[in-house]
């Protein structure tokens, strides 16, 4: 009995020594989380370990990849519980107004991005940013250009690019005489809209202080100019994105708006009709307007539940600013650098054959200072909806551009007093 | 060991002596009904408290009484997402119930068969990825390039939007026949196999034709089948939600949106975490009573002579 007691106590012994060792050095290890939602995150994250590793060898990364939907409403029950939060989170736009709600979970992170506010694009922090606190940093700049058919556009004698809406109007009847489209707009959803309203001078369905500017007479004017189009077949609504690209490569339609990415889709879904695309700045609703406007993004985010919030902006900073990570991850990602500085690396400028051997890059170096900065706020997603079901209303002749997004905002401000 | 400690463990055993056949049974299934509470019970009380306040998830809670509620009386979404709710629901009790009985009859005649064959019929539906099986319906009712309008573009007739405001509830009921009428053959067959085949030689004996006996001894029969199929049938329409979600996005103009889709809204897209809770509790009360009213009128609170 007693010798089995000894034993007992030599283990525990041990075992005790070999915990207490394990905490002892694993005092200042630091173990960020990060989750994202799609592999060509994980796929940079994972490519840019081993040089973090070497500045911050204390620090290891786990790179957790949840499905999109999922993923935020994870964020959201760990907020709500108080616990489970990563230490970093990639934050989609179009999910970010409700994290703005009540007290948010995410670090406010505008004077950490203050010092390189010469350098990074500033008009990207609008669309997470809440009462002067920005709760994201972009990771890519999503310029927006009009991709077009330059072997149709040559054949109706039309030159690009083209300076102002009007004259692209006007030019363009030549291929809407034939039933070709010179442009695709959804009938049913705000992101076309969205574009052309902030490539206008808007801040968006709201001004800088937040009050619902839905229903404003350049939101109204806008929406008419929008229905013209496509009632005058400049443009068409195939409906969802599959018949896009079916009529792209039928030759129905011969140009759309889109981000850096867009042109990507384009390359992937309409692979046939390689080099016969080309892309140009936006006509500008008046000459000398800003020729391009941003579609979409994905931010860095920290969570106020992080223990490791300074080793977590550290990463970002890495992620962020270090040009060789730009670099890489646009090759892994597409997705182009915010930051002014890296737009002329060489890598981003080279031709692309898919374009016509195009360099794209230098279109978009040229752009990215005029991308239009936006206000967004807790209310974005109500707003969206909102504003795409009186697309679909004034569409279908339902009701009138104004009469919808009178309603709209209407129904807007209504919910937001309910809170 | 002190005396008292000694009666007390002898109270004890007494205790256990006297009730251990009662005890022993909750602690073999406590595993479910530990499980029920904190996962089932626990989160329906709490929603619903939560639905008496507005909350974002963090800061502090606003208690507004019944707000949410009479909020809800005058909310046009939900008003129309109720209404399209209440189609499918109709929808599912006109298409899918009887073309699942029609189709169990003609499995269980004398008609057909290799019954074996349409085994994995049943089963293939329910077991496909409801994602992946949407993704496919797409490309069936897609406007331009769709299987359906390019088969009247052949027969010439002019092409459907099938996603559109007037069609695209059709649409979500197709697909939802598609997946949920082979469950339904499954369960009207068992009814069916269940009636005693004795039934069926008295009544020929006595010179029943066959819609006499599908009248007189199929239908009565078949009664507890029913109501246990109508019931499920009818809460599974009022929770229908990746179909409409995955068509159309609940769109356009929410013309598709359920109930499940617009909580799912209002809970998580846009953070109301009162107003989700409240419009979970009326999707619970609404089914509860129409569960309520199937049951009365198929007599299942009728006691049997």
């Amino acid at each position: 009995m007693k010798r089995k007691t000894n034993i007992l106590f030599a283990v525990l012994l041990i075992l005790s020594l070999l915990v207490g060792a394990g905490t002892a050095s694993a005092q200042d290890d630091v173990t960020l989380t990060i989750w994202t939602f799609g592999s060509f995150f994980t796929d940079f994250y994972e490519g840019i370990e081993a040089d973090y590793k070497e500045i911050a060898p204390h620090v290891s990364i786990v790179v957790e990849e949840i499905p999109y939907g999922q993923l935020y409403d994870n964020l959201q029950g760990a907020f709500v519980a108080g616990v489970g939060a990563p230490d970093i989170v990639d934050v989609e736009q179009g999910v970010i107004s409700r994290f703005l709600k009540g007290e948010p979970g995410l670090v406010d992170l505008a004077e950490l991005i203050a010092p390189y506010s010469d350098d990074y694009i500033m008009a990207k922090t609008g669309l997470y940013a809440h009462q002067g606190a920005i709760y994201g940093i972009d990771h890519c700049l999503c310029p927006v250009v009009l991709y077009y058919r330059h072997d149709i556009f040559a054949e109706a004698g039309i030159e690009m690019p083209i300076a102002t809406w009007d004259e692209y109007i006007e030019a363009t009847t030549a291929l809407t005489d034939q039933g070709i489209a010179a442009l695709t707009l959804s009938d049913r959803s705000w992101g076309d809209f969205y574009m052309l309203l902030l490539q206008s001078g808007s801040p968006g369905f709201f001004d800088a202080e937040g009050n619902v500017i839905v229903d404003s007479p350049e939101t109204t004017a806008l929406l008419e100019w929008y229905l013209s189009l496509l009632e005058s077949g400049v443009a068409v609504a195939p409906g969802d994105s599959q018949s896009i690209y079916g009529l792209m490569a039928e030759g129905k339609i011969a140009a759309a708006l889109g981000a850096d990415w867009y042109g990507g889709f384009i390359k992937n879904n309409v692979a046939d009709t390689e080099g016969l695309w080309r892309a140009a700045p936006l006509p500008a609703f008046e000459e000398g307007g800003a020729r391009t406007s941003t579609h979409g993004g994905t931010a860095y985010s920290i969570t106020t539940q992080s223990e490791h919030k300074d080793e977590a902006w550290a990463y970002i900073e890495f992620a962020l600013f270090n040009e060789d990570n730009k670099i890489f991850e646009f090759e892994v990602n597409n997705l182009l650098p915010p930051v002014l500085s890296h737009l002329d690396n060489e890598a981003l400028l080279g031709p692309d054959p898919y374009f016509d051997n195009q360099s794209l890059g230098e279109l978009f170096l040229e752009l990215a200072p005029e991308v239009p900065h936006q206000s967004r706020g807790p209310w974005f997603n109500e707003a969206s909806t909102l504003v795409g079901n009186a697309i679909f209303e004034a569409v279908q002749g339902e009701k009138t551009a104004e009469q919808a997004l009178k309603d709209a905002a209407d129904e807007l401000r209504r919910q937001i007093d309910f809170g | 060991m002190s005396s008292a400690s000694i009666v007390e463990d002898r109270g004890l055993r007494a205790w256990w002596s006297r009730s251990e056949r009662k005890v022993v049974p909750y602690v073999f299934i406590s595993p479910f009904y530990i499980l029920f509470i904190v996962f089932s019970v626990g989160p329906l009380i709490y929603a619903l408290y939560l639905s008496l306040h507005r909350w974002p998830g963090t800061g502090p809670m606003r208690h507004v009484g019944l707000g949410n509620y009479t909020y809800l009386a005058s909310d046009p979404v939900f008003l129309k997402s109720l209404w399209n709710t209440v189609y499918y629901a109709i929808g599912a009790f006109l298409f899918i119930l009887p073309l699942a009985l029609v189709l169990a009859l003609l499995i269980n005649s004398t008609l057909i068969r290799i019954k074996s064959l349409f085994r994995i019929g049943y089963f293939l539906p329910i077991l496909t990825s409801t994602v992946a099986a949407t993704i496919m319906f797409l490309m069936i009712f897609n406007n331009q390039f769709g299987l359906i309008n390019q088969g009247f573009a052949l027969l010439g007739i002019p092409a459907l939007k099938w996603l559109d405001e007037e069609l695209v509830k059709i649409s979500v009921l197709a697909v939802a026949t598609w997946r949920y009428t082979g469950i339904n053959v499954l369960y009207f067959l068992t009814g069916l196999q269940s009636i005693p085949p004795e039934l069926y030689e008295a009544a020929q004996v006595d010179g029943a034709g066959t819609w006499a006996q599908f009248r007189y001894i199929t239908i009565p029969q078949l009664r507890p089948i029913a109501l246990f199929v109508g019931v499920v049938t009818m809460i599974g329409s009022f929770q229908l939600f990746a179909e409409p979600m995955l068509l159309a996005n609940g769109g356009p103009n929410d013309a598709s949106l359920t109930l499940a889709n617009y909580l799912y809204r209002m809970g998580f897209s846009n953070a109301k975490l009162g107003y989700g809770s409240a419009i979970g509790w009326v999707m619970a009360l609404i089914i509860f009573g129409l569960s309520f009213i199937q049951l009365y009128l198929f007599g299942a609170f009728r006691k049997e002579d």
